[in-house]
């Protein structure tokens, strides 16, 4: 998973779109500009425009307290002195003393390398010959990171090629004097070990600061070793796993890669020069809130994906593999629930496959979606699934694994406590029989089967039709009365039910009488017994049995309609 | 098949084989490691003139995986100061309710793998370098004899103590199994040589040296179920 990461950010940062940086470059706001002169005095300080963001040397945000960046930095490091909080009176002589260090360091850095740029060359004047305090006019650089620029010219100094040069000359210089290679867990040969972990933003739940790599207990520490260096990775594998993840699930191309399923978030990204496969995003994720108000043109490519996947390919330019990456987050911590690595082939044959097992004659969906196999567990719409299970049910739907037992028996609870048949309930107790128990359901009606349960259900369906038919104006039918209790113990409800039905069939004039009391009888003459409970198993299959029923229903009519049309 | 080699069949329902990077909220390799293989083998017999040494991991069950929560305590138990041990007794005391420490994990679900392994007569014991002609024989025949008998020095596990497994010697290799296909589980872990480093953390027990631990790894592909093992370099010490 991590290999593939770092490949998929090495694809990215050849795409534009992505704003991914240049390795050994991070982009930052930036609050303020110092100008100086060619001489290194400092002229003024302008502020930026809001929000201003720059491409600037370094890893990323200094995040230990004496870490100079290259030619930019907090006003702590430019200046050597910072706005003075109220506040923090007491810690006023601390806080100056700091500053008056950082900017020492940075001076140092910078004379370290004897640099032939003039703007590098007039910070390093500026620096020398600078009191930490505040500027001319009393007062201090704005809040937020700064950089130079020398007047005159149009580039601040740290885009200046000289300093470019310069940057990579002392990152070169920072990598040699490395002395702590050890071989890397992930691309296998000796490298600089990475000691902090890189925050994955982008990911739902937990803390506003989350890490996937974390050692933040004692228990998970070994080997004498402290923190991030357990997981052995070298720094710039764990830098490139972040960076890519956080653009796919951050990032202005999030929505091509991530959604977020009941709680979880869920990455997509394809081994290959295109890491994006926004078709099986919008697949995976229809329904969700996120999904809604589809782009006409990733709506088309949604359509014109399920019209390939028919044709049994993948739709475009197969990459060499998929990745499936379902990540939850607790406190400061990510958990990783489901991490699926597939081929194209093996995608399509899991879909076709998931079509076959779940899809049903009368629902829309060839492929049956996610979303609503999920709202089928929940009692209340708008409910979050009570556990995630996407992360099960991800890989009955992608890779022909079994569906989850669990969402099937909470569905089946749903409907026996007065819930609606819903089409997501349909396709997950069809999916589960037909995978996890071989029952080998059909999408339509199967007159072969015998199954008393399956056989209880179209009797029930057919009594329901007979009502509607005889009495079309009821507010509470057989269904919302008796359907919960038929499908648990029909033994109980069943006499019931034909009593009632008697009554229904002598509304109906004689053509209809005869036709439903024939069809019954031929149903209900292959129940050898009347079950006094059904099991799972059994609910199942009377659930399917009703859906069968109803949609072959209304089938014959328009097969006579057709008939006396010719 | 080498005489010298053993074949060593283990199952389970989970296994936990984690990766160095996720330790805390814990993902397992794909398959089981050769150092994983090694501590299952040491389990059930070793002995400080010995070592083993993994050739092939055989997997005999398509890779699947399940994610479990499980509560676990978020400090160690540290070996207490003397400053401590002069103080209240009360301050020593390590309450697992109030250290909880609830973590998700992706396991291996239903495992089966088949180890082949040799045995190295050269061990950390064996100071004059010389080995045995009879070492390796004597010590396989004895690993042998208590494998069939289901003899063990602590319960062997695949990866966490949690994870319960079976073994069982076989004598011919199993022929591989057509669900399972071939993969590139890319950089795995392999095992470790504690090297010699007057500042490292860890003591060798067998001879008072200090030493640091030195990870290895190789990259693991599966050809026909079978997962080649490449030597490991440098010697390894037994601690």
């Amino acid at each position: 998973m991590i290999e593939s990461l770092v490949r998929a950010r090495s694809a990215m940062a050849r795409i534009p779109e992505y704003g991914m940086a240049p390795e050994g470059y991070t982009p930052q706001r930036v609050a303020f500009v110092l100008v100086l002169s060619p001489d290194g005095d400092l002229l003024r300080c302008e502020r930026t425009e809001k929000r201003c963001s720059m491409l600037l040397p370094g890893d990323g945000a200094a995040i230990a307290a004496f870490d100079p960046r290259f030619l930019w930095g907090g006003s702590g490091y430019l200046t050597g002195a910072r706005e003075p909080d109220p506040r923090k009176a007491d810690k006023r002589e601390k806080t100056d003393a700091e500053d008056a260090r950082r900017m020492a360091l940075h001076l140092k850095m910078l004379e370290s390398l004897d640099s032939g740029c003039p703007g590098v060359r007039a910070v390093v004047a500026h620096l020398r010959k600078w009191t930490p305090g505040p500027m001319a006019d009393g007062t201090h650089p704005p809040q937020g990171y700064g950089v130079f620029r020398v007047e005159g010219c149009d580039v601040p100094v740290h885009d200046m090629p000289g300093a470019r040069a310069d940057w990579e000359r002392l990152r070169a210089l920072a990598a040699a004097a490395e002395k702590d290679a050890a071989p890397c867990s992930v691309l296998g040969i000796p490298l600089p070990q990475a000691r902090l972990a890189f925050p994955i933003k982008g990911v739902a739940g937990g803390m506003p600061v989350k890490k996937l790599i974390s050692f933040n207990t004692e228990s998970a520490e070994s080997h004498g070793m402290e923190q991030t260096a357990n997981a052995r990775m070298s720094k710039a594998a764990a830098q490139n796993m972040a960076e890519a993840l956080n653009a796919m699930l951050d990032g202005p191309l999030r929505d091509r890669h991530a959604f977020r399923a009941d709680g979880m978030t869920v990455c997509v990204w394809a081994d290959g020069p295109q890491p994006a496969v926004p078709w099986l995003v919008d697949m995976l994720a229809a329904g969700y809130p996120s999904a809604f108000g589809l782009e006409p043109e990733r709506a088309a490519a949604l359509d014109a994906a399920h019209a390939a996947l028919e044709e049994g390919r993948w739709p475009g330019e197969p990459p060499e593999a998929v990745h499936v990456l379902a990540l939850t987050a607790h406190q400061a911590r990510i958990a990783v629930r489901l991490h699926l690595r597939l081929s194209p082939d093996e995608i399509v044959r899991g879909i076709l496959a998931h079509g076959e097992a779940a899809g049903l004659d009368g629902l829309p969906l060839a492929f049956p979606h996610m979303h609503p196999m999920l709202r089928a567990a929940c009692r209340q719409k708008g409910d979050a699934a009570p556990e995630p299970f996407a992360a099960s049910l991800l890989p009955a739907l992608l890779a022909g694994a079994r569906y989850p037992d669990e969402l099937r028996r909470r569905a089946l609870a749903v409907v026996r406590d007065g819930g609606d048949v819903s089409a997501g309930a349909l396709h997950l107790v069809k999916g589960h029989l037909n995978r996890n128990e071989g029952a080998g359901m059909t999408k339509g009606l199967d007159d072969g089967r015998t199954e008393p349960a399956y056989l209880l259900g179209r009797v029930f369906a057919l009594v329901e039709r007979v009502q509607a038919l005889a009495l079309p104006d009821l507010n509470r039918t057989v269904k919302d009365c008796f359907y919960a209790s038929a499908m648990t113990t029909p033994a109980m409800v069943f006499p019931r039910l034909f009593r009632v039905h008697t009554h229904h069939l002598r509304k109906l004039r004689p053509g209809g009488r005869v036709y439903f009391q024939k069809l019954l009888d031929g149903i209900y003459g292959g129940v050898s017994a009347m079950p006094r409970r059904l099991d799972q198993h059994g609910q199942s299959l009377f659930t399917i049995g009703y859906h069968h029923q109803r949609q072959a229903l209304f089938a014959p009519r328009a097969e006579a309609d057709e008939a006396a049309e010719e | 098949m080498p005489n010298e080699s053993v074949l060593l069949r283990v199952w389970g329902d989970r296994a936990m084989f984690a990766r160095p990077a996720f330790k805390t909220e814990r993902v397992s390799y794909d398959f089981m490691p050769p150092s994983a293989a090694r501590g299952f083998l040491e389990a059930i017999y070793w002995k400080p003139q010995m070592r083993w040494v993994v050739k092939s991991i055989r997997v005999m069950k398509p890779v699947a995986f399940a994610s479990f929560a499980d509560n676990a305590v978020a400090r160690g138990v540290q070996k207490p100061r003397p400053s401590e041990m002069r103080g209240d007794p009360r301050d020593l005391r390590r309450d697992a309710v109030e250290d909880r420490l609830q973590r998700r994990s992706l396991y291996l679900r239903d495992v089966e793998y088949v180890i082949e392994a040799e045995v190295d007569p050269e061990g950390p014991a064996c100071l004059s370098g010389a080995s045995s002609p009879d070492g390796a024989r004597k010590h396989r025949e004895m690993f042998l004899r208590r494998a069939r008998r289901g003899q063990f020095f602590r319960s062997p596990c695949l990866g966490t103590r949690e994870c319960v497994a079976g073994f069982e010697p076989l004598d011919e290799p199993p022929p591989p199994n057509p669900d399972v296909p071939d993969a590139d589980f890319g950089t795995v872990y392999h095992d470790a040589v504690y090297e010699p480093d007057d500042k490292g953390p860890i003591i060798e027990s067998s001879s008072g040296r200090r030493c640091r631990h030195v990870a290895h790894f190789f990259h693991a592909v599966m050809r026909g179920g079978v997962v080649e093992v490449p030597p490991l370099p440098g010697r390894r010490n037994s601690l």
